[in-house]
């Protein structure tokens, strides 16, 4: 055997133990993970959907784990906030961000520099939910179904108003998208922090018409927040 | 809501939620109108997969519990429990989607 194959051989050990190494190096930490609570970054202050469905997630995740699994609320500036969290943290599979897709999907399409990067700083881990947004008008609004409201939308252009969570808040934005749906093409859109000030303007008649997430709607109509007309 | 406060008239999912068997999609104006948000959990890259596949393992079985199911549902959202894989699928059907919306809303890009 001459020396080359003798370097060779070497090598190829030396790249099996490496291997081995590693591979008791994540059999041990997949035995002792996690030994320490868990964060759920929210980009979104408590009470909306992300949140609600972290929380949900969250306890019952930690009776299983053993470990809490705590929710972090990081609302601001449209996910930038968050995503410093995430990047500050350190990535020992202790901190998770749960979000829905507004970081990736609309915001890069709204700003033409953001500080992050989906598919640089993210690795998507579990699809946890969905959870379909409702079109709603006032009761005294003069449509009782969708076609009359883009009827009205149309007849009337400029006078529905709606009320959004803010800048980029998806179900606004493609409210007139290409298939015709002219209701948010038509309404003039007023940008409210949710939910307390989208609901109680959206019920003084301010807005007739908005987009909100049922759990939303639950606690604000529930708790008598909307009580006063 | 159910007591006339509010007139429900279309929801933005494919399909009618099993929670508001009565209210009608906008697909059903709009066909291919289908915009429910998602909800995930991601981590930053670089995380251990060893981390990822176990919370992912675990959110799957909290998401077929009956009581996480029906807390949800009285939420009105749908507990689904995906793997990585088909949340990055939901990603990218997501932001193809929203895109086109938001070109042909004709917003521009802010700096």
């Amino acid at each position: 055997m001459n020396s080359n194959n003798i370097f060779r051989r070497r090598v190829w050990q030396a790249a099996a133990l490496a291997v081995a190494a590693a591979s008791i190096g994540s059999a041990a930490f997949a035995q002792t993970y996690p030994n320490r609570a868990i964060r759920f970054i929210v980009p979104y202050s408590a009470g909306g959907l992300p949140d609600t469905v972290a929380r949900i997630y969250a306890q019952r995740l930690g009776d299983r784990l053993g470990q809490p699994v705590v929710v972090d609320n990081k609302p601001g500036a449209n996910g930038v906030v968050a995503a410093q969290a995430m990047a500050a943290s350190p990535k020992d599979g202790y901190t998770f961000l749960v979000t829905d897709g507004s970081m990736f999907s609309i915001n890069p399409s709204l700003y033409k520099t953001i500080s992050y990067d989906y598919k640089r700083d993210f690795v998507p881990v579990s699809l946890a939910a969905r959870a379909p947004l409702y079109l709603a008008v006032h009761p005294k609004t003069p449509a009782n179904n969708l076609r009359e409201l883009i009827a009205l939308a149309k007849a009337k252009p400029g006078t529905l108003t709606y009320g959004s969570s803010g800048i980029g808040h998806a179900p606004s934005e493609h409210g007139s998208d290409e298939s015709g749906f002219v209701v948010g093409h038509h309404a003039h859109s007023i940008q409210r922090h949710w939910p307390i000030r989208t609901c109680v303007d959206w019920w003084s008649s301010r807005h007739v018409v908005f987009c909100l997430a049922i759990p939303v709607w639950l606690c604000e109509v529930g708790s008598g927040a909307l009580g006063r007309q | 809501m159910k007591s006339g406060q509010v007139r429900l008239v279309g929801s933005n999912s494919g399909k009618r939620s099993a929670q508001e068997p009565n209210v009608p999609t906008i697909a059903e104006v709009i066909p291919g109108f289908d915009f429910a948000p998602i909800v995930g959990v991601l981590a930053a890259t670089g995380t251990p997969q060893a981390a990822m596949d176990r919370i992912s393992a675990e959110m799957a079985v909290v998401a077929k519990q009956p009581d996480t199911i029906q807390i949800l549902s009285n939420a009105g959202i749908e507990a689904i429990g995906g793997s990585a894989a088909d949340y990055a699928r939901a990603i990218a059907d997501e932001n193809e989607r929203l895109g086109k919306a938001v070109q042909a809303a004709g917003i521009k890009q802010q700096e």
